[in-house]
């Protein structure tokens, strides 16, 4: 069985409740042999393999929810490479890697709460 | 290289069209000034109806329709020894060996009968293992029907069957794997993606719940070691949650394992072979060696450039005597987005010739072509060249040495939202 790379972060992102629409964003590293999901609060939002914004809705609606960007990533370069999975929401970002052999896979979640900007 | 397709096209339109005279010839109620633009325009329509056989350069996928000159509509490919079995079956009716009409089969024997291999024994495999794990066999019969008179005057028409067998391999001499991933591999990667989410998972209410004290310690403005501590437990039940819904590592490791678009970087090497046999009326005793062919050439493909060397052989019997024909050629093909150019020439040698024979023992094809990229999706197509029978009528090498196409390549470039995956800034 390949060696599995298995991590996870909590990202706090503050929002105002006024901001009228906030974007996720799911960024797999180079060269695209993956593919990332979000959930939000356990509702399927949207699925890819390249970058792409998501629209998560007015910030009212946010606070005390949780964002899941779930990535699964293989090293398809024949040598060890990193692999990484950037996410930004709203203003802030997070970034995940990890070092896989040739031909292994990294599987990260990042999860993004949501709280009230003070 | 996705210029090479429009390139290729060209080289299909400098191929003998015995239609060609009349295609090129401007219709009785159309104005002479738009006759070249609809000359152009059916050459284009034609030019995109003859692209599966753009590629006569490159050893045939299929030997045996090849040297029977078939085209079949539906190709059999067992997957099963069953399935073969019963495809096999066709040549036996009433416990006698008969021909079957019209069949076509293709299949891999290691396919049907090795084992699935390791992705890491596959990957590693040499040129032999790949020769002989490449390997397919193809079989087609056809049938044609022919007038006879007999001395009386009176015309009977015969159906008589061929018969072909064919064996074609490639491997790889040189050039490192460049693996990608398929839309299929793609999309079932965003699907393990979705089942390794901890929040689809049931236990998705405890990182809801915690995401929730995370926000109420914030609203109450909590000292922020308070919060680090429930980041940190929501961090450490995640990571266990995660650890258990991680798919098995063997369903990953066999995906984006193989070169995407059937491009290697580097040397290649193809052979193929065939055999083929008629049987006047359809009877099996009367059975008699028609032709036999072999193909081999030596193809490197990169981004930008693919040559390829060409040695081909020929035995046709089907006029009662053995006709042996040798072919030996080059094809090069330099490709950027904006534009296209290709080189053909192929010399033939006829070894053996009859005496009474006035063709030549030499004959050359040579074909030149440029696509440029105009704008969108136009290209402007200029071809120039002869080919082996020149001066056959109907040859459109002696009609015309110099023909172009403006119009819309069959293939579409991959710019635009469907394009697939792009690549990731740093």
């Amino acid at each position: 069985m390949a060696e599995q790379l298995v991590k996870t972060d909590t990202l706090i992102c503050t929002v105002a409740r006024s901001t009228s629409t906030v974007v996720a964003r799911a960024t797999l590293s180079n060269p695209t042999a993956g593919g990332w999901t979000m959930f939000l609060d356990g509702t399927f939002k949207h699925g890819g393999n390249a970058p792409e914004d998501v629209d998560l809705g007015p910030g009212d609606g946010l606070i005390g929810k949780v964002l899941e960007v779930s990535a699964t990533m293989k090293n398809i370069t024949g040598k060890p490479a990193p692999l990484s999975l950037k996410v930004d929401a709203a203003t802030q970002s997070g970034t995940m890697q990890g070092e896989a052999s040739a031909g292994h896979a990294a599987h990260y979640s990042i999860f993004v709460v949501f709280v009230e900007a003070t | 290289m996705r210029a090479v397709v429009p390139a290729l096209a060209s080289l299909a339109l400098l191929a003998p069209h015995p239609a060609a005279a009349d295609d090129a010839a401007p219709t009785a109620d159309a104005p002479p000034a738009s006759a070249a633009e609809a000359s152009a325009e059916q050459a284009v329509v034609r030019k995109g109806a003859e692209l599966p056989d753009f590629d006569k350069v490159r050893t045939p996928d299929s030997p045996a329709f090849t040297l029977l000159g078939v085209s079949p509509t539906q190709i059999e490919r067992p997957t099963t020894p069953k399935q073969l079995t019963a495809v096999m079956s066709k040549f036996v009716s009433d416990g006698n060996a008969v021909v079957p009409k019209n069949l076509a089969v293709e299949f891999s024997p290691y396919g049907l009968l090795g084992a699935v291999p390791s992705v890491r024994d596959y990957l590693a495999r040499g040129w032999r293992r790949e020769a002989i794990e490449n390997l397919t066999l193809s079989l087609a019969t056809a049938s044609t029907t022919r007038d006879v008179t007999d001395d009386m005057g009176v015309t009977t028409t015969h159906t008589d069957s061929s018969l072909a067998i064919g064996a074609r391999t490639h491997f790889k001499l040189t050039g490192k794997p460049a693996p990608g991933c398929t839309q299929e591999e793609l999309t079932a990667l965003i699907e393990i993606a979705k089942s390794e989410a901890v929040t689809n998972s049931p236990e998705g209410a405890l990182v809801r719940a915690a995401g929730q004290d995370i926000a109420a310690a914030a609203q109450r403005r909590a000292p922020p070691a308070e919060i680090e501590a429930l980041r940190t437990k929501l961090n450490a039940d995640t990571l266990a949650l995660k650890n258990k819904l991680v798919v098995s590592g063997d369903k990953i490791a066999s995906l984006c394992i193989r070169e995407v678009a059937s491009v290697h970087r580097g040397w290649l090497m193809e052979v193929a072979g065939a055999t083929g046999f008629g049987f006047p009326d359809d009877i099996a005793k009367k059975g008699r060696y028609l032709r036999a062919s072999l193909w081999t050439d030596l193809a490197y493909e990169s981004d930008h450039f693919s040559l390829v060397f060409l040695v081909r052989g020929l035995d046709d019997k089907a006029s009662g005597s053995h006709a042996y024909a040798g072919d030996l050629g080059a094809r090069g093909i330099l490709a950027k987005d904006a534009y296209a150019v290709s080189l053909e020439a192929i010399w033939r040698h006829a070894f053996d010739r009859s005496d009474m024979s006035t063709a030549p023992d030499d004959t050359f094809r040579l074909a030149l072509a440029l696509d440029i990229h105009i704008w969108s999706t136009t290209w402007l197509t200029l071809a120039f060249g002869r080919d082996f029978a020149s001066s056959d009528p109907g040859s459109l090498f002696s009609i015309a040495n110099l023909k172009y196409g403006l119009g819309d390549p069959k293939v579409k470039l991959d710019h635009g939202p469907d394009a697939g995956p792009l690549p990731v800034t740093p």
